[in-house]
């Protein structure tokens, strides 16, 4: 899978995807051909019937590979039809997107550092539809989306749903933000009294809501893809300072720079380990599935900041060049640590699951 | 042989037996030979209950149980509580290193006294002017009649003033055959020439020793393994030592302190309230949370790299290296989550958990530095795991 992902992006091919939508597009079309979407839709339609928990090691590699967000977006919301979508939406949308000829992008904010998740759109009910009005900032590749799940909120309620969106829709306009990463065009995406009709609505089921499965699901994949920004970015630099000599010696063979790659390597090993955990939690349906994909991101993306950080360092000035591919690995890493909630965000959601259930246990003790 | 049993059942036995057989607590005020006493009766109610040597083969007296059940056992024991058995060494070092490479005699001799707890057993590896360069060991055993001459001396040696027996790492080789020049010894502590002085840690107690060994005579019976061939063996001893099933009991032992902590950050403090509302604290109190989940999940991480039979040495240093920085992150989280009170001892009214917190604490500041320090691990991980160049 590497192989094939080296041929179809990595960093030489990701500086252009911002400046050359036909460079992206070309990229999304040869994933789609590997057979990359049919492994999430379900068998009863066609695909390999992957779950997110699947996911996980693949994922791993589109990040090592710099793919464009959107593709782990469309997996993930694959995920999101199969659980809460009505049949009509999924006999619209699965087909196509296991085809590759339905790319989704997540057009919801993530939580702020620890407090309660709140959408930016609202929803009014009108008929038999829905009537959005708000804007989403930092919608990663809503350029190059047919679709976005967008989460709203009904006026003067807390009730948070969740919606698809076609981008052709009358009254979306997306609009081009500035950011420093080159290789994904974030977009803020402004909803005018946009109509979705009911049918195109995420329903709960079997007591979760879409929105928290969204961003359970969506931490861990990102968690997943940043470990491969950050496993990339101490490949460089491991093989770097073999090759770099000062003092007439590879400076790999000084203990500063041998420990310092001891550290890094310790935390990718386990955050690879705790992501892995997460990701058969949630294949087996576990109850501990949620407090796991929060425990994954918030640990790996802690010690991934850190590998990311100290793979420049290792580099010296080199690295802070333009030309070299470390800066694309940065600035995506920098995207990924925050998406679907930070650090901060899951280390929250952990400490209310561990001091609830030890307030029950001691209840019943 | 055992009948084979299902971990679930294997483990449900375990709880039910501890349920049964968990001492009480010792009288506060017991001296250091009494309390060892007691520790060792433990030894001997888990070798009577079947419970001592789960992983080892049965005819040296073992329980032919898997690894993975030994690990479970340890985990249940952690979970009650149940103490520090005295045979400690014995079971995780001495042995493991008699089955992998002692001779016939040398198990037939020494295994089933060590399971039972009738012979307590010590370690004598590192010396005032060898630590982490363990090979450069000065401990001479020069060659006797029958046997060597053993003179030198040992520190850091966790239960000398209570042991039978020493396995002991000294030079046969030449002054600078470095690793080469090594041989492991069964030394018998009562012998003449040897003598014991404790060693008192930071934390008030006398957990260690220095051991003298004054012409000290060994008969050739008691070379494990060849002459010369110490530094191998020593480095099976030693990765068997920080194997993952003792990883999983400490871990069930660091998460029980986390349970303790929580409980009392969320008890009400009067009127500032409970520290568990304020946020930050909330954030300290995940962190510790999460490390000690990746650290359960790497333990069993490494027991399934154990049953595909594949060699877990050097990312035992992972491991190690994790795990010790781990304890001190949480226990600085205690204190600071503790506040002012924290330095209170154990012995002072006001000492939130009966100073457990401040045990911990200074105990953990150890951590990085016994078996094997944190530079040592990280020099392993870069060369053997990364391939960098030797300095």
């Amino acid at each position: 899978m590497r192989e094939l992902l080296a041929e179809v992006a990595g960093p030489a091919m990701a500086r252009d995807w911002v400046a050359d939508e036909q460079k992206a597009q070309r990229a999304w079309s040869r994933l789609a051909a590997l057979g990359l979407f049919q492994t999430v839709v379900p068998e009863d339609r066609g695909g390999i019937g992957l779950g997110i928990g699947d996911l996980v090691g693949i994922v791993e590699e589109l990040g090592r590979a710099l793919a464009p967000p959107i593709v782990t977006e469309t997996l993930l919301v694959a995920d999101l039809l199969g659980y809460f979508a009505p049949e009509s939406l999924q006999d619209a949308l699965l087909p196509a997107l296991g085809e590759g000829r339905a790319r989704i992008a997540v057009a919801v904010e993530p939580p702020e550092r620890h407090g309660p998740h709140r959408p930016t759109v609202l929803a009014e009910s009108v008929a038999d539809s829905w009537r959005l009005s708000g804007t989403v900032l930092l919608v990663p590749d809503a350029r190059d989306a047919d679709y976005l799940v967008v989460a709203a909120c009904r006026a003067g309620g807390e009730e948070q749903t969740l919606f698809i969106c076609p981008t052709g829709a009358s009254g979306l306009t997306r609009s081009a933000h500035r950011t420093a990463d080159q290789t994904v065009e974030f977009s803020s995406c402004r909803f005018d009294g946009v109509v979705v009709g009911d049918d195109h609505r995420l329903a709960p089921a079997s007591g979760t809501e879409p929105l928290e499965r969204l961003l359970g699901a969506g931490a861990l994949l990102t968690g997943a893809e940043l470990l491969g920004v950050a496993d990339a970015t101490f490949t460089m630099a491991l093989s770097y300072v073999k090759e770099r000599a000062q003092f007439g010696r590879p400076i790999g063979s000084f203990q500063a720079v041998k420990h310092m790659l001891a550290d890094m390597y310790l935390g990718l090993e386990m955050s690879r380990t705790v992501t892995s955990a997460a990701g058969q939690s949630v294949a087996l349906l576990s109850p501990e599935a949620d407090l796991s994909c929060h425990v994954a991101k918030a640990f790996s993306a802690t010690a991934c900041r850190r590998i990311v950080r100290d793979a420049l360092q290792l580099h010296g000035g080199i690295g802070f060049a333009w030309e070299h591919d470390y800066h694309l690995f940065l600035k995506r890493a920098k995207y990924l640590e925050q998406a679907f909630g930070s650090a901060e965000w899951h280390r929250e959601q952990v400490a209310a699951s561990v001091i609830n259930a030890r307030r029950s246990r001691r209840r019943s003790e | 042989m055992p009948r084979p049993e299902s971990n679930d059942a294997f483990r449900r036995r375990a709880v039910a037996w501890l349920a049964e057989n968990l001492p009480a607590a010792p009288p506060a005020e017991v001296g250091e030979a009494a309390l060892a006493e007691w520790r060792r009766q433990w030894d001997r109610k888990l070798y009577q209950g079947g419970w001592a040597g789960i992983s080892w083969p049965t005819q040296y007296g073992g329980q032919g149980r898997t690894r993975e059940q030994k690990a479970i056992f340890l985990e249940e024991c952690a979970r009650v509580g149940a103490p520090e058995g005295l045979a400690l060494v014995g079971r995780n070092v001495v042995g493991p290193t008699l089955i992998a490479h002692g001779s016939d005699a040398q198990k037939q001799r020494y295994i089933k006294p060590l399971l039972s707890a009738d012979e307590v057993w010590c370690l004598g590896l590192s010396e005032p002017d060898a630590g982490s360069d363990l090979a450069s060991v000065r401990t001479r055993a020069a060659v006797a009649k029958d046997g060597y001459k053993i003179s030198g001396q040992k520190v850091w040696t966790s239960f000398a003033q209570f042991a039978d027996w020493c396995m002991l790492l000294a030079r046969t080789g030449t002054t600078d055959s470095r690793h080469r020049g090594l041989t492991l010894f069964l030394v018998d502590m009562h012998a003449a020439g040897i003598s014991v002085r404790p060693l008192r840690q930071l934390t008030g107690a006398s957990e260690f020793n220095e051991v003298f060994f004054d012409d000290v005579f060994v008969p050739t019976a008691n070379v494990v393994g060849d002459e010369g061939n110490g530094w191998l063996l020593l480095q099976t001893s030693l990765s068997l030592e920080r194997g993952p099933e003792e990883g999983l009991h400490r871990q069930m032992l660091y998460r029980r302190l986390f349970d303790e902590l929580l409980d009392w950050c969320d008890a009400e403090q009067g009127p500032l309230g409970r520290v568990t509302d304020d946020p930050l604290a909330r954030q300290r109190l995940a962190e510790s949370f999460i490390e000690l989940e990746v650290m359960r999940l790497d333990c069993m991480q490494g027991l399934r790299l154990l049953a595909e039979g594949q060699d877990i040495t050097s990312r035992a240093s992972l491991t190690k290296l994790f795990w010790s920085q781990m304890i001190q992150r949480n226990m600085d989280t205690a204190m600071d989550l503790i506040g002012t009170r924290s330095i209170l001892a154990a012995e002072d009214p006001d000492a939130v958990g009966d100073g457990v917190f401040l045990r911990e604490f200074l105990w953990s500041r150890a951590a990085t530095i016994y078996s094997g320090t944190s530079q040592i691990q990280r020099n392993i991980i870069a060369e053997r795991l990364l391939g960098l160049p030797r300095g």
